[in-house]
Protein backbone atom coordinates (compact mmCIF):
# COMPACT_ATOMS: atom_id res chain seq x y z
CA UNK A 1 0.00 0.00 0.00
CA UNK A 2 1.13 3.46 -0.31
CA UNK A 3 0.38 6.80 0.03
CA UNK A 4 0.26 6.69 3.96
CA UNK A 5 -0.84 10.56 4.21
CA UNK A 6 -4.38 9.73 2.36
CA UNK A 7 -5.72 9.69 5.94
CA UNK A 8 -5.03 13.10 6.37
CA UNK A 9 -7.15 14.33 3.33
CA UNK A 10 -10.29 12.56 4.56
CA UNK A 11 -9.95 9.21 2.54
CA UNK A 12 -9.13 5.82 4.82
CA UNK A 13 -5.33 5.58 5.45
CA UNK A 14 -3.28 1.99 5.39
CA UNK A 15 -4.58 1.28 9.11
CA UNK A 16 -8.11 1.41 8.37
CA UNK A 17 -8.02 -0.37 4.78
CA UNK A 18 -5.71 -2.84 6.90
CA UNK A 19 -8.23 -3.11 10.04
CA UNK A 20 -11.11 -3.72 7.42
CA UNK A 21 -9.43 -6.24 5.22
CA UNK A 22 -8.66 -7.89 9.10
CA UNK A 23 -12.17 -7.93 10.04
CA UNK A 24 -13.57 -9.11 6.20
CA UNK A 25 -11.05 -12.16 6.28
CA UNK A 26 -12.58 -13.29 10.04
CA UNK A 27 -16.29 -12.51 8.94
CA UNK A 28 -15.69 -14.46 5.44
CA UNK A 29 -13.88 -17.34 6.88
CA UNK A 30 -15.44 -17.93 10.07
CA UNK A 31 -19.00 -17.97 8.28
CA UNK A 32 -18.18 -20.05 5.34
CA UNK A 33 -15.17 -21.42 4.92
CA UNK A 34 -14.02 -23.05 8.43
CA UNK A 35 -11.09 -23.07 10.83
CA UNK A 36 -8.49 -20.69 10.26
CA UNK A 37 -5.30 -19.19 12.48
CA UNK A 38 -3.93 -15.89 11.90
CA UNK A 39 -0.28 -16.68 11.32
CA UNK A 40 1.02 -13.07 11.20
CA UNK A 41 -0.15 -9.42 10.37
CA UNK A 42 3.60 -8.69 10.16
CA UNK A 43 4.54 -11.04 8.15
CA UNK A 44 8.22 -9.84 7.45
CA UNK A 45 8.75 -10.25 11.39
CA UNK A 46 6.94 -13.49 11.82
CA UNK A 47 8.19 -15.39 9.12
CA UNK A 48 11.57 -16.61 10.26
CA UNK A 49 10.10 -17.04 13.51
CA UNK A 50 7.17 -19.69 12.30
CA UNK A 51 9.02 -21.54 10.37
CA UNK A 52 6.92 -20.73 7.24
CA UNK A 53 9.68 -18.70 4.76
CA UNK A 54 9.51 -21.57 2.97
CA UNK A 55 5.84 -21.58 1.90
CA UNK A 56 5.34 -20.74 -1.84
CA UNK A 57 2.35 -19.49 -3.54
CA UNK A 58 1.63 -20.71 -7.01
CA UNK A 59 -2.16 -18.62 -7.71
CA UNK A 60 -3.54 -15.75 -7.05
CA UNK A 61 -6.98 -14.90 -7.00
CA UNK A 62 -8.29 -10.88 -7.36
CA UNK A 63 -10.85 -8.17 -7.21
CA UNK A 64 -10.32 -4.86 -8.41
CA UNK A 65 -12.28 -1.31 -6.89
CA UNK A 66 -12.42 1.99 -8.57
CA UNK A 67 -14.16 4.76 -6.64
CA UNK A 68 -12.71 7.51 -4.34
CA UNK A 69 -9.93 4.86 -3.69
CA UNK A 70 -8.79 2.60 -6.94
CA UNK A 71 -7.22 -0.68 -5.60
CA UNK A 72 -7.67 -4.26 -5.14
CA UNK A 73 -7.76 -6.96 -2.72
CA UNK A 74 -5.13 -10.07 -3.46
CA UNK A 75 -5.45 -13.69 -2.03
CA UNK A 76 -2.42 -15.28 -2.42
CA UNK A 77 -2.08 -19.43 -1.69
CA UNK A 78 -0.83 -22.73 -2.84
CA UNK A 79 -2.76 -25.84 -4.26
CA UNK A 80 -3.50 -26.87 -0.38
CA UNK A 81 -4.67 -23.27 0.35
CA UNK A 82 -6.77 -23.44 -2.29
CA UNK A 83 -8.50 -26.93 -1.78
CA UNK A 84 -8.94 -25.60 2.06
CA UNK A 85 -10.50 -22.64 1.10
CA UNK A 86 -13.02 -24.54 -1.87
CA UNK A 87 -13.85 -27.42 0.44
CA UNK A 88 -15.16 -24.87 3.16
CA UNK A 89 -17.00 -22.93 0.77
CA UNK A 90 -18.52 -25.78 -0.90
CA UNK A 91 -19.35 -27.94 2.78
CA UNK A 92 -17.42 -30.59 2.06
CA UNK A 93 -15.47 -32.93 3.91
CA UNK A 94 -11.21 -32.74 4.42
CA UNK A 95 -10.35 -35.58 2.46
CA UNK A 96 -12.78 -35.15 -0.39
CA UNK A 97 -10.52 -35.10 -3.75
CA UNK A 98 -13.50 -34.98 -6.26
CA UNK A 99 -13.02 -30.97 -7.23
CA UNK A 100 -11.44 -30.26 -10.57
CA UNK A 101 -9.39 -27.24 -10.92
CA UNK A 102 -11.71 -24.88 -12.24
CA UNK A 103 -13.95 -25.70 -9.30
CA UNK A 104 -11.14 -24.55 -6.89
CA UNK A 105 -10.15 -21.62 -8.84
CA UNK A 106 -13.81 -20.29 -8.94
CA UNK A 107 -14.32 -21.13 -4.99
CA UNK A 108 -10.85 -19.19 -4.98
CA UNK A 109 -12.30 -16.11 -7.12
CA UNK A 110 -15.67 -16.39 -4.79
CA UNK A 111 -13.92 -15.60 -1.75
CA UNK A 112 -12.14 -12.82 -2.66
CA UNK A 113 -14.99 -11.50 -4.02
CA UNK A 114 -16.65 -11.81 -0.33
CA UNK A 115 -14.09 -10.64 1.22
CA UNK A 116 -13.57 -7.39 -1.05
CA UNK A 117 -17.27 -6.62 -0.62
CA UNK A 118 -16.71 -6.87 2.92
CA UNK A 119 -14.39 -4.16 2.86
CA UNK A 120 -16.60 -2.49 0.72
CA UNK A 121 -19.26 -1.98 2.35
CA UNK A 122 -17.39 -1.07 5.49
CA UNK A 123 -14.80 1.31 4.43
CA UNK A 124 -14.97 2.31 0.44
CA UNK A 125 -19.16 2.52 0.26
CA UNK A 126 -18.83 5.19 2.70
CA UNK A 127 -16.42 7.06 0.37
CA UNK A 128 -18.85 7.38 -2.48
CA UNK A 129 -19.93 5.12 -5.54
CA UNK A 130 -17.62 1.67 -5.74
CA UNK A 131 -17.53 -0.66 -8.09
CA UNK A 132 -16.04 -4.08 -7.96
CA UNK A 133 -14.28 -6.14 -10.86
CA UNK A 134 -15.72 -9.20 -11.28
CA UNK A 135 -12.88 -11.69 -9.90
CA UNK A 136 -10.22 -13.76 -11.50
CA UNK A 137 -7.29 -15.67 -10.79
CA UNK A 138 -3.39 -15.61 -11.90
CA UNK A 139 -0.53 -17.42 -12.00
CA UNK A 140 1.97 -16.79 -9.54
CA UNK A 141 4.94 -18.20 -8.55
CA UNK A 142 6.09 -16.39 -5.03
CA UNK A 143 6.72 -17.05 -1.44
CA UNK A 144 5.69 -15.96 1.84
CA UNK A 145 9.59 -14.78 2.13
CA UNK A 146 9.23 -12.31 -0.39
CA UNK A 147 6.04 -10.65 1.48
CA UNK A 148 5.84 -7.35 1.78
CA UNK A 149 5.15 -5.73 5.68
CA UNK A 150 1.97 -6.00 7.32
CA UNK A 151 0.35 -8.61 4.45
CA UNK A 152 -2.36 -11.12 6.33
CA UNK A 153 -1.20 -14.61 6.70
CA UNK A 154 -3.45 -17.54 7.30
CA UNK A 155 -3.24 -21.10 8.22
CA UNK A 156 -6.17 -23.34 6.66
CA UNK A 157 -6.54 -26.95 7.64
CA UNK A 158 -3.65 -27.92 5.66
CA UNK A 159 -2.68 -24.94 3.52
CA UNK A 160 -1.41 -21.26 4.19
CA UNK A 161 -2.91 -18.33 2.49
CA UNK A 162 -2.21 -14.14 2.38
CA UNK A 163 -4.43 -11.81 2.01
CA UNK A 164 -3.38 -8.46 0.69
CA UNK A 165 -5.00 -5.03 0.04
CA UNK A 166 -3.13 -2.88 -2.48
CA UNK A 167 -4.51 0.98 -3.49
CA UNK A 168 -3.79 3.76 -5.72
CA UNK A 169 -5.41 6.95 -5.40
CA UNK A 170 -8.24 7.85 -8.35
CA UNK A 171 -6.73 9.63 -11.24
CA UNK A 172 -10.04 10.72 -12.44
CA UNK A 173 -12.09 13.32 -10.52
CA UNK A 174 -15.71 14.75 -11.07
CA UNK A 175 -15.96 17.86 -12.71
CA UNK B 1 -43.17 -28.70 -3.34
CA UNK B 2 -41.15 -26.23 -4.83
CA UNK B 3 -38.97 -24.41 -7.83
CA UNK B 4 -36.42 -21.91 -6.69
CA UNK B 5 -34.01 -20.27 -9.46
CA UNK B 6 -30.52 -19.40 -7.94
CA UNK B 7 -29.09 -16.65 -10.26
CA UNK B 8 -25.26 -16.09 -9.62
CA UNK B 9 -22.67 -15.67 -11.77
CA UNK B 10 -20.13 -17.44 -9.31
CA UNK B 11 -20.44 -21.70 -10.25
CA UNK B 12 -19.66 -22.06 -6.86
CA UNK B 13 -22.08 -19.85 -5.15
CA UNK B 14 -24.84 -21.81 -6.73
CA UNK B 15 -23.47 -25.07 -5.83
CA UNK B 16 -23.32 -23.81 -2.01
CA UNK B 17 -26.72 -22.46 -2.30
CA UNK B 18 -27.89 -25.81 -4.06
CA UNK B 19 -26.49 -27.39 -1.05
CA UNK B 20 -28.35 -25.56 1.56
CA UNK B 21 -31.20 -26.15 -0.14
CA UNK B 22 -30.79 -29.88 -0.54
CA UNK B 23 -30.12 -30.06 3.48
CA UNK B 24 -33.05 -27.30 4.34
CA UNK B 25 -36.35 -29.01 5.85
CA UNK B 26 -38.32 -27.30 3.43
CA UNK B 27 -40.30 -28.46 0.96
CA UNK B 28 -37.73 -27.78 -2.36
CA UNK B 29 -37.47 -30.37 -5.29
CA UNK B 30 -36.51 -28.32 -8.14
CA UNK B 31 -33.28 -26.30 -8.22
CA UNK B 32 -32.46 -24.21 -11.16
CA UNK B 33 -29.66 -22.15 -11.79
CA UNK B 34 -28.67 -19.22 -14.73
CA UNK B 35 -25.46 -17.30 -14.85
CA UNK B 36 -27.14 -13.73 -15.04
CA UNK B 37 -30.28 -12.06 -15.36
CA UNK B 38 -30.45 -12.30 -19.19
CA UNK B 39 -30.01 -16.37 -18.32
CA UNK B 40 -32.48 -15.80 -15.46
CA UNK B 41 -35.24 -14.43 -17.81
CA UNK B 42 -34.44 -16.99 -20.37
CA UNK B 43 -34.85 -19.79 -17.76
CA UNK B 44 -38.11 -17.78 -16.16
CA UNK B 45 -39.64 -18.36 -20.19
CA UNK B 46 -38.89 -21.57 -20.59
CA UNK B 47 -40.36 -22.51 -16.85
CA UNK B 48 -43.15 -20.16 -15.61
CA UNK B 49 -43.65 -22.62 -12.73
CA UNK B 50 -40.95 -21.38 -10.77
CA UNK B 51 -41.90 -20.75 -6.93
CA UNK B 52 -39.22 -18.15 -5.56
CA UNK B 53 -35.75 -16.62 -6.87
CA UNK B 54 -32.41 -16.33 -5.39
CA UNK B 55 -30.23 -13.43 -7.11
CA UNK B 56 -26.74 -11.83 -7.06
CA UNK B 57 -26.77 -8.24 -7.43
CA UNK B 58 -23.27 -7.82 -9.19
CA UNK B 59 -23.24 -10.01 -12.39
CA UNK B 60 -22.19 -9.55 -15.99
CA UNK B 61 -24.96 -9.35 -19.11
CA UNK B 62 -27.32 -8.06 -16.57
CA UNK B 63 -26.84 -6.75 -12.78
CA UNK B 64 -29.55 -8.03 -10.12
CA UNK B 65 -31.07 -5.15 -10.02
CA UNK B 66 -32.37 -4.74 -13.77
CA UNK B 67 -33.52 -8.34 -13.49
CA UNK B 68 -35.59 -7.41 -10.30
CA UNK B 69 -36.92 -4.45 -12.57
CA UNK B 70 -37.45 -7.01 -15.93
CA UNK B 71 -39.10 -10.06 -14.01
CA UNK B 72 -41.55 -7.30 -12.35
CA UNK B 73 -42.82 -6.21 -15.64
CA UNK B 74 -44.85 -9.80 -15.57
CA UNK B 75 -44.57 -10.96 -12.39
CA UNK B 76 -46.29 -9.56 -9.32
CA UNK B 77 -44.04 -9.40 -5.98
CA UNK B 78 -46.74 -11.60 -4.12
CA UNK B 79 -46.60 -14.27 -6.38
CA UNK B 80 -42.76 -14.99 -7.20
CA UNK B 81 -40.82 -13.40 -4.81
CA UNK B 82 -37.05 -12.49 -5.45
CA UNK B 83 -34.24 -12.48 -2.37
CA UNK B 84 -31.31 -10.89 -3.34
CA UNK B 85 -28.03 -13.27 -2.02
CA UNK B 86 -24.94 -10.95 -2.61
CA UNK B 87 -21.77 -8.99 -1.38
CA UNK B 88 -23.43 -5.67 -2.15
CA UNK B 89 -24.46 -4.92 1.47
CA UNK B 90 -24.68 -1.24 1.13
CA UNK B 91 -27.73 0.47 1.59
CA UNK B 92 -28.56 2.04 -1.34
CA UNK B 93 -27.68 -0.89 -3.78
CA UNK B 94 -30.52 -3.17 -1.26
CA UNK B 95 -33.04 -0.04 -0.88
CA UNK B 96 -32.98 0.05 -5.10
CA UNK B 97 -33.67 -3.30 -5.19
CA UNK B 98 -36.21 -3.54 -2.38
CA UNK B 99 -38.14 -0.47 -4.22
CA UNK B 100 -37.97 -2.23 -7.66
CA UNK B 101 -39.49 -5.21 -6.50
CA UNK B 102 -37.20 -6.95 -4.22
CA UNK B 103 -38.80 -8.92 -1.28
CA UNK B 104 -35.81 -9.34 1.05
CA UNK B 105 -32.46 -9.74 0.97
CA UNK B 106 -29.11 -12.30 2.43
CA UNK B 107 -25.80 -10.58 2.62
CA UNK B 108 -23.02 -12.68 1.73
CA UNK B 109 -21.13 -14.44 3.74
CA UNK B 110 -23.90 -16.08 5.21
CA UNK B 111 -24.58 -19.17 7.43
CA UNK B 112 -27.10 -21.92 6.02
CA UNK B 113 -29.84 -20.67 8.44
CA UNK B 114 -29.95 -17.54 7.19
CA UNK B 115 -30.76 -18.90 3.58
CA UNK B 116 -33.43 -21.15 4.93
CA UNK B 117 -34.78 -17.97 7.08
CA UNK B 118 -35.73 -16.22 4.05
CA UNK B 119 -36.82 -19.21 2.10
CA UNK B 120 -39.13 -19.92 4.85
CA UNK B 121 -40.75 -16.93 4.66
CA UNK B 122 -41.60 -17.06 1.44
CA UNK B 123 -42.18 -21.02 0.73
CA UNK B 124 -45.34 -22.82 1.50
Amino acid sequence: MADAGAGSRGLPGDDVLHEALEHAVAEVFSTMVGKFETLAVDVAAALPARGLAHVHFDREAVVEFRGVLEGHVTIRCNADGALDIARGLLMLDAGDSSLSIEEINDALKECANMVTGHVKTRVLDPLGGCQLSVPFVNSVATSAAAARDRMLLYKLQQGVISVEIWRREATATAA
Amino acid sequence: MNKVLIVDDSATMRKIITRVLRQAEIPCNTVLEAGNGVEGLAKLASDPDIDLILSDINMPEMNGVDFVKAVRTAHAKEKLPMIMVTTEGGEAMMKNALDLGANGYVTKPFTPESIRAALEAYLG
